[in-house]
C-alpha cells in the first residue's frame, strides 16, 4: 500500500510518515501544490493525504486536476478550515473524506484505513476487517484461510455490515438485505441473524456492536485497538 | 439617486411642483377672465355699428335700398388698427349693399338676435357680428366684420401685465420655500454632523433632547443599537481577555515540560515527559477548537446566516456515529432513543451543541456507564438531550457550570469549562434554552437543550390541538 503525504508543516509530514511507515505502508511525501501534482500524475498511489494550506497550488487545485486526470485513488482532506462551504467544496471536487486539524493519530488511522478498504474492494473485490475477510466474487468468507459457513440471508447482513465497517448500520438498512421470498422479516429475525453471526465470527477478531436505538457496528475487536 | 433619497430635494418636489400648477392654472383662469369683457366690448361696439347701418335700410315697393352718405362710410370704415367691413344681405342673402363675399354667419342662428362668430375674409381671421332685421316685412341681414389685430395686442398686453407678477410671486416662493426647507432640515445636518465626528469606539448614546420629534424614533434604534453594540463589544474583550490566559498557560505548561524533558536523560524520564506533553498538547487543542467555536457563536449568533431545516434524528444519529470509536474505546454504552423532529437550525453549530454534550457525557462517565441520546418534541419545543449515569452535577452548581471556563471543584476530566458554556450560547442563538435535570434513574447528568420546532411542525401541532379542543 502506497501513501502520498502532501503537507507543507515539516513537523506534522515527519511524524505522519514515521507512524504510516510503522504501521507498514510505503509513504512519500510532498510539501508543495506543483510537487504534489507532478508526483501524482508519475505515480497511481493507493491513497493521497492532502492539506489544503500549500504553497504554489492549493490542495483544492491538486484534488481538481487529480480529477480532471481521472485518476480514482482516494483523497483524504487535512484541513484546518472548518468552515461548511470549505467541506463541501472539497467533497464536490471528488475529496472522500476529511480530517480536522489538530487530529489524533487514532483516529486518522481509523480513516486510512476505511479508505484504503474501499480502494482494495474495488481493484481486488475482497473486504477485509481484521482477519475476516470476505470475497465478494465467490460469496464467501473465511478468517484466516477457515472459511465460515453462511446461510445466504447471513452472509448478505455480514456484507452489509463489513462494507461499513466502523459506522453503525440501523436495522432497517439490516432489513433491506433480506429479498421478498423469505420469511416475513421482524426486527426480531434480524437480531437472531445477527446473534447467530456473532457466534460464527467468535475467531475472525472482529465484533459486532449493539449500538442501543440506532443499529450495528462491525469493527475490529477493541481489545486489539486500545 | 439623490433626488430619490434626499428629504430637501422630496419635500422641495411635494412644495414646488404643486405651486407651479396652481400658478398657471390661476394665471390661465385670470387671463380668460380678463380677455371675455374685453372682447364683449369690442363685439358690442361691432353689433352697435350694425344696427346704425340697420337703421338706414328702407323697403320700396319690396325692394330693399339704404342710403348711406360717403361721410357716414369713412365713420364707419375708421379704426386705429383694424380694417373694418360690412355688407347688407337681403332676403336671399343677396349683397344689396357694402363689401363681398363675407364669411355668412352658421345656420343655426336665432332669427332675431345678433350672432357674433368668427371667419376669415381676404386671408385673415375676422370677427363678426350678423344683425337679421325686417324691414316693412322684407327679411335683411346687416353684417360688420373687423380684422382681429387689436384684440390680440389686448389679449397680448394682459398675458404680458399678468406675467410679469407671477413670475416675481413664484421666484419669491421658490426662494421662501428653499429657505424654509433648510432651516427645517437644519437639526438633521446638526445631527449628522454630531456622528460623522464620533471616533469607531465612542460609542455613547446620541443626546435626543434636541432632535426634532420626527426624527426621535431613529436617534432612539440608534442608540439602542449602539447600546448592543457596546454589550457586544465588552463581552469580546471580556473573552479576548480569558481567551488570551486559558491558551497561555497551557503553552507556558507545555515549555516549561518540554526544557525539562531536554534536561533529563533516562528513557524512563523522557516517556513520562512525552505522555504529560500529549495530554497537555490535546487539551490545548481542544481548547483552541472550543474557543474558536464560542467566537464563532458569538459573531454568527445574532445573524445566523446558515438557517437550514434539519432532522434532530438525522444529526443525532451522524453526530453520535463520530463518537462511537471512542465511546466504545471506554466501554460505554452509548444508546439512542431518537423521533424525527424537524428544527430550523445552523446544523453546524446544532451539531456542535450536541458534540460538547456527548463529549461531556464521555469524559464524566465512570467506564462501562450508560449514555443515551434522546431527541423528540415537546408542547410547541423540540429537544435535544444527552444523558448519563456519571457523578450528576448537584443543583447549587447548575447555573455556574454554564459560566465561560468554570471548572467544578474536584471535576475529572481534563475540560476547559467551555464546553457548556458553547451549549448555551448556541440554543441562545437558537431562541431555545438549556437546563440541567437529574435523570429519572437518580444519579447522573440529564443536559437538555430546547430548541423552538420549525414552523410547519409547530403549525402542524397547532391544529391538531385545535381539533382535540373542538
Amino acid at each position: 500500500m502506497r501513501i502520498l503525504i502532501v503537507e507543507d508543516d515539516t513537523l506534522l509530514v515527519e511524524s505522519l510518515s514515521a507512524f504510516l511507515r510503522q504501521a507498514g505502508y510505503e509513504v512519500d511525501c510532498e510539501s508543495s501544490g506543483p510537487g504534489a501534482d507532478a508526483a501524482l500524475s508519475r505515480t497511481n498511489y493507493d491513497l493521497v493525504l492532502l492539506d489544503i494550506g500549500l504553497p504554489g497550488m492549493d490542495g483544492f487545485g491538486v484534488l481538481y486536476r487529480l480529477r480532471q486526470r481521472e485518476q480514482q485513488m482516494p483523497v483524504l482532506i487535512l484541513t484546518a478550515r472548518d468552515a461548511v462551504e470549505d467541506r463541501v467544496y472539497g467533497l464536490n471536487l471528488g475529496a472522500d473524506d476529511y480530517v480536522l486539524k489538530p487530529f489524533q493519530l487514532q483516529e486518522l488511522e481509523a480513516r486510512v484505513r476505511a479508505l484504503l478498504r474501499r480502494s482494495l474492494v474495488s481493484r481486488e473485490r475482497k473486504l477485509t476487517v481484521g482477519a475476516l475477510v470476505l470475497d465478494l466474487g465467490a460469496h464467501c468468507a473465511s478468517c484466516e484461510g477457515t472459511a465460515l459457513e453462511l446461510t445466504p440471508s447471513e452472509w448478505r447482513i455480514l456484507e452489509v455490515l463489513v462494507r461499513r465497517a466502523g459506522k453503525v448500520v440501523t436495522k432497517e438498512q439490516l432489513r433491506g438485505a433480506f429479498t421478498s421470498n423469505e420469511d416475513l422479516v421482524s426486527s426480531n429475525a434480524v437480531e437472531v441473524k445477527i446473534s447467530r453471526l456473532r457466534t460464527k465470527l467468535g475467531a475472525a477478531g472482529v465484533s459486532i456492536r449493539t449500538v442501543r436505538g440506532f443499529g450495528y457496528l462491525l469493527d475490529e475487536a477493541v481489545e486489539s485497538r486500545n | 439617486m439623490r433626488a430619490a433619497t434626499s428629504v430637501r430635494y422630496r419635500l422641495l418636489g411635494w412644495l414646488l411642483i404643486p405651486l407651479v400648477a396652481l400658478l398657471l392654472g390661476g394665471t390661465l383662469l385670470d387671463y380668460r377672465t380678463a380677455l371675455g369683457p374685453a372682447n364683449a366690448a369690442y363685439d358690442q361696439a361691432l353689433t352697435d355699428a350694425a344696427m346704425a347701418i340697420a337703421g338706414q335700410i328702407q323697403a320700396r315697393h319690396g325692394e330693399l335700398t339704404i342710403d348711406l352718405p360717403a361721410a357716414a362710410t369713412q365713420v364707419l370704415r375708421t379704426d386705429q388698427y383694424d380694417r373694418i367691413y360690412f355688407a347688407v344681405l337681403g332676403p336671399y342673402d343677396n349683397v344689396i349693399a357694402g363689401d363681398k363675399g363675407l364669411p355668412l354667419p352658421p345656420k343655426s342662428s336665432p332669427a332675431r338676435e345678433p350672432t357674433r362668430f368668427d371667419g376669415e375674409y381676404r386671408g385673415k381671421p375676422v370677427r363678426l357680428v350678423a344683425l337679421p332685421v325686417s324691414i316693412e316685412g322684407t327679411e335683411a341681414t346687416v353684417l360688420v366684420g373687423e380684422t382681429t389685430i387689436k384684440r390680440k395686442r389686448l389679449a397680448q398686453q394682459i398675458l404680458a401685465g399678468m406675467l410679469v407678477p407671477e413670475v416675481v410671486f413664484a421666484a419669491t416662493a421658490l426662494a421662501l420655500i428653499w429657505v424654509g426647507v433648510s432651516r427645517g432640515l437644519a437639526p438633521l445636518q446638526r445631527l449628522r454632523a454630531e456622528i460623522a465626528a464620533r471616533s469607531p469606539v465612542d460609542l455613547r448614546p446620541v443626546p435626543e433632547e434636541h432632535v426634532p420629534t420626527e426624527v426621535k424614533p431613529v436617534v432612539h434604534a440608534i442608540n439602542d443599537l449602539l447600546k448592543k453594540l457596546e454589550a457586544v463589544l465588552s463581552s469580546q474583550r471580556q473573552f479576548l481577555a480569558d481567551a488570551a490566559h486559558q491558551l497561555r498557560t497551557p503553552l507556558s505548561g507545555l515549555q516549561v515540560r518540554l526544557e525539562m524533558g531536554l534536561s533529563q536523560s533516562s528513557p524512563e524520564e523522557w516517556q513520562s515527559t512525552l505522555a504529560s506533553l500529549k495530554t497537555t498538547t490535546e487539551r490545548t487543542a481542544r481548547l483552541a477548537n472550543q474557543l474558536l467555536t464560542l467566537a464563532r457563536v458569538e459573531a454568527g449568533g445574532q445573524l445566523m446566516t446558515t438557517t437550514a431545516e434539519l432532522n434532530l434524528r438525522e444529526l443525532a444519529q451522524e453526530v453520535g456515529q463520530d463518537w462511537l470509536y471512542r465511546a466504545l474505546g471506554r466501554q460505554l454504552d452509548l444508546g439512542f432513543e431518537l423521533e424525527d423532529v424537524r428544527v430550523s437550525a445552523d446544523p453546524l453549530l446544532i451539531r456542535e451543541l450536541l458534540s460538547n454534550l456527548i463529549g461531556n457525557a464521555v469524559a464524566y462517565s465512570s467506564r462501562r456507564g450508560k449514555i443515551t441520546v434522546r431527541c423528540g418534541t415537546r408542547g410547541e419545543r423540540a429537544f435535544l438531550e444527552v444523558e448519563d449515569d456519571g457523578p450528576g452535577i448537584p443543583p447549587s452548581e447548575r447555573d455556574k457550570v454554564f459560566n465561560r471556563f468554570y471548572r467544578m471543584e474536584g471535576a475529572p476530566g481534563d475540560g476547559c469549562g467551555l464546553g457548556l458554556a458553547i451549549v448555551r450560547e448556541i440554543a441562545t442563538a437558537h431562541n431555545g434554552s438549556v437546563e440541567i435535570a437529574t435523570p429519572a434513574g437518580g444519579r447522573g447528568t440529564l443536559v437538555r437543550a430546547w430548541l423552538p420546532l420549525e414552523r410547519s411542525n409547530a403549525t402542524a401541532s397547532e391544529s391538531s390541538a385545535q381539533e382535540i379542543i373542538a
